[in-house]
């Protein structure tokens, strides 16, 4: 309980004062900048471009049954045809076509029938995966241990995967773009690196420090209250962030299918885990949440030992740009272990969960988003470890360096 | 009765010795501790505070060494530093809410007693960044007295403020400093004649002298005159001779003066007040 009280006045302290909310205010305002990019820019952005095709979805989606698969059929039929011909009506009818024009149309119609080729098709993809393997394994009887695993894990992570309909995706905007799109990072990144390097300095900048180091708890447990502040602030602020991106991406751009398994966007095809959309949506922020933890602890540890905001900013992002780096230079399959304990990895997850990826850990083959939220654990640990381990040093020595 | 026993506590800072071996004890009452900028008074609050780790020496609380005491002692004391400062974003009542939750203070009623006791009952919703000196000094002396703690320590406690304050200040400390011991570490010698029962002098951290104030007044006595001169150079003969306490200038120069020599004829004994043993045992140290 004292945690919790104090854990509130620490969040009082550092997140509500005019000049952080001004900086806040200031990054969303960037982050609406970026989305209203399209509009600012010089080319036309028509909804009717993003509506009608999804909303074809929501007359012919859903469950491909066999009454379902004769009409997209004829849709198809319909679509090529005119394709074919090359002559499009050019008049403007949302009531006669889908998003308006015939045009917008019969490209809507054929991509949705291209979707529910590769829907139809998953399964045969996934049997045909598991045939090769387990052909992999009869041929290859002195397969060491490692690969018979890695082969048993295929068979098993695959198992009786298929899919059953079709929700709306293009291919190009939505699902993809929404996770590719990363200038949130970069905002969530530069506040909490701004909100956390005072957190152990704002005491000494406001001639406090001498109540918290005289008080029955201000030393390790006013640590943890102040570790979890900055927990609570990171939370927010990706939930601000994460949400604003979800709000934008689903009103322009049509995020659909929550309930559909992962596996149904193209790019996930040969995902590792078996869970749907709107839980894997889940399972990344939390992910992320981990890897900007381990940006908040190296702040928090070196503002802690330094007791220098700004050394505390620079060493930070210096140790951001070196995980970036090493991120991108570390490609050797023996070396993608140290991928594991890179923050980083975790930011951008996506990549560990677009194909099967498995790490190498001692003889045995574990999914790397596993092994990845395992290492980065660890090292966010060691931070933990080591900022209390200054803190009792701190008190210990005693905090006055001069009389 | 509780007791603080400061046995041969030595500081260095490098090659500087902030505190040379100082041995005291102190129980139930108000102590000053006197002495010129430099003397090591902060230092010595600071090593008693488990804010600075001693070089040397040991500090017992009621028998038992602080050190070992770990966060335990902290429960037992209050501290107000020079020139108190809080955060600007928070009311006195927040302020105070949060000292109560970080020295495991559960009783809400007690931080509106202490505002009340403090005269900030009205103003506990405003924010710290917009009070005076004095009231924030004010609300250091609540913050120091919430956990109604048995050893009471204020660093320059009056630095900075008005005579009206000040005097608001030493009304206060006489009313809270019963069945607890109160150190004042100060340089302004009215505050310590006004409120302590026992003066330490602390200067080139050691212990000078120590005792009531009347006592060290008492020990001056024959050193203290009253010398009168007619021309500047009259006056500059009467300061080598001893120490000038004061000189006032009307027909004539009134000079008071503090000496363990032998004095001309003119030279009046009178009786010694705590400024005089000040400047008797600091007068020549280097500030």
């Amino acid at each position: 309980m004292t945690v919790l009280k104090l854990t509130r006045y620490e969040l009082k302290k550092l997140f509500v004062k005019k000049s952080f909310l001004l900086i806040i205010a200031f990054m969303i305002l960037l982050a609406f900048g970026a989305y209203l990019r399209p509009y600012l820019t010089n080319y036309k952005y028509n909804f009717s471009g993003i509506e009608g095709p999804s909303d074809l979805y929501y007359v012919y989606g859903g469950e491909l049954t066999e009454e379902k698969l004769n009409t997209l059929n004829s849709l198809y039929n319909y679509a090529s045809e005119i394709k074919a011909s090359g002559v499009y009506d050019p008049t403007y009818n949302p009531d006669k076509y889908f998003g308006g024009y015939q045009a917008i149309e019969v490209y809507a119609i054929l991509q949705m029938c291209e979707n529910a080729e590769r829907v139809m098709a998953y399964e045969d993809y996934i049997k045909s995966v598991k045939e090769q393997t387990n052909e992999f394994i009869a041929e290859n009887p002195n397969l060491d241990e490692y690969m018979k695993k890695y082969n048993q894990m295929i068979a098993d992570t695959f198992g009786d995967r298929k899919l059953n309909s079709i929700s709306y995706y293009d291919g190009f905007l939505g699902y993809d773009g929404f996770f590719e799109y990363k200038f949130s990072n970069i905002l969530i990144l530069l506040i909490v690196v701004v909100g956390v390097m005072t957190i152990f300095t704002t005491d000494t900048a406001c001639g406090c420090k001498d109540y918290l180091a005289t008080a029955l708890h201000g030393s390790k447990i006013t640590v943890t209250s102040k570790l979890i502040a900055c927990a609570v602030f990171m939370l927010i602020t990706m939930t601000v962030f994460f949400s604003a991106d979800f709000i934008y991406f689903m009103t322009f751009e049509r995020l659909d299918g929550f309930y559909q398994p992962l596996y149904y966007l193209p790019d996930f095809k040969d995902t590792a885990i078996n869970i749907t959309i709107w839980q894997y949506l889940i399972l990344t922020f939390a992910i992320r949440f981990m890897g900007f933890m381990t940006i908040a602890l190296i702040t928090a540890l070196v503002s802690h030992i330094t007791q220098k905001p700004v050394t505390s900013f620079f060493i930070t992002f210096l140790s951001f740009f070196g995980f970036m780096f090493a991120r991108y230079l570390i490609v050797a399959e023996h070396l993608s272990i140290f991928n594991c304990f890179n923050p980083v990895s975790l930011l951008m997850c996506h990549d560990m969960f677009r194909s099967f990826n498995v790490t190498n850990v001692f003889g045995t083959p574990l999914h790397t988003y596993i092994v990845t939220l395992v290492g980065v654990g660890i090292i966010n640990l060691i931070l933990l470890v080591l900022l209390f381990i200054s803190e009792g040093v701190i008190a210990k020595k005693g905090r006055v360096k001069n009389a | 009765m509780s007791q603080l026993r400061i046995e041969n506590v030595t500081k260095f800072y490098g090659k500087h010795k902030a505190l040379d071996s100082f041995t005291a004890t102190f129980e139930n009452g108000i102590h000053g501790i006197l002495g010129p900028n430099g003397a090591g008074k902060t230092t010595l609050i600071n090593v008693i505070t488990k804010l600075l780790g001693a070089s040397d020496g040991q500090v017992y609380f009621d028998d038992e060494n602080i050190l070992s005491m770990g966060r335990k002692y902290l429960s037992k004391i209050g501290y107000m530093p020079q020139y108190p400062q809080f955060y600007p974003n928070f009311t006195a009542y927040q302020m105070m809410k949060y000292m109560a939750a970080l020295k495991n203070i559960k009783d809400d009623n007690r931080i509106k007693e202490l505002l009340s006791f403090v005269n900030l009952s009205n103003d506990a919703d405003k924010k710290v960044g917009a009070y005076s000196g004095g009231m924030r000094q004010r609300l250091a002396v609540a913050c120091a007295m919430i956990n109604d703690p048995a050893l009471l320590i204020f660093d320059e406690p009056t630095a900075g403020l008005d005579p009206k304050e000040r005097m608001r200040f030493r009304s206060t400390v006489s009313e809270i400093a019963e069945n607890r011991i109160v150190l004042i570490s100060t340089h302004i010698i009215s505050d310590i004649e006004y409120m302590a029962d026992d003066v330490v002098l602390l200067g080139d951290g050691r212990l000078m002298e120590r005792g009531t104030p009347t006592e060290l007044c008492e020990k001056l006595k024959g050193k203290v005159y009253n010398v009168s001169a007619k021309t500047e150079k009259e006056v500059d003969e009467a300061s080598k001779l001893g120490v000038i306490s004061s000189i006032s200038h009307e027909n004539e120069y009134n000079i008071r003066l503090i000496s363990d020599n032998k004095m001309p004829e003119n030279a009046v004994p009178t009786s010694p007040m705590l400024d005089d043993v000040f400047l008797y045992y600091f007068a020549d140290r280097k500030e």
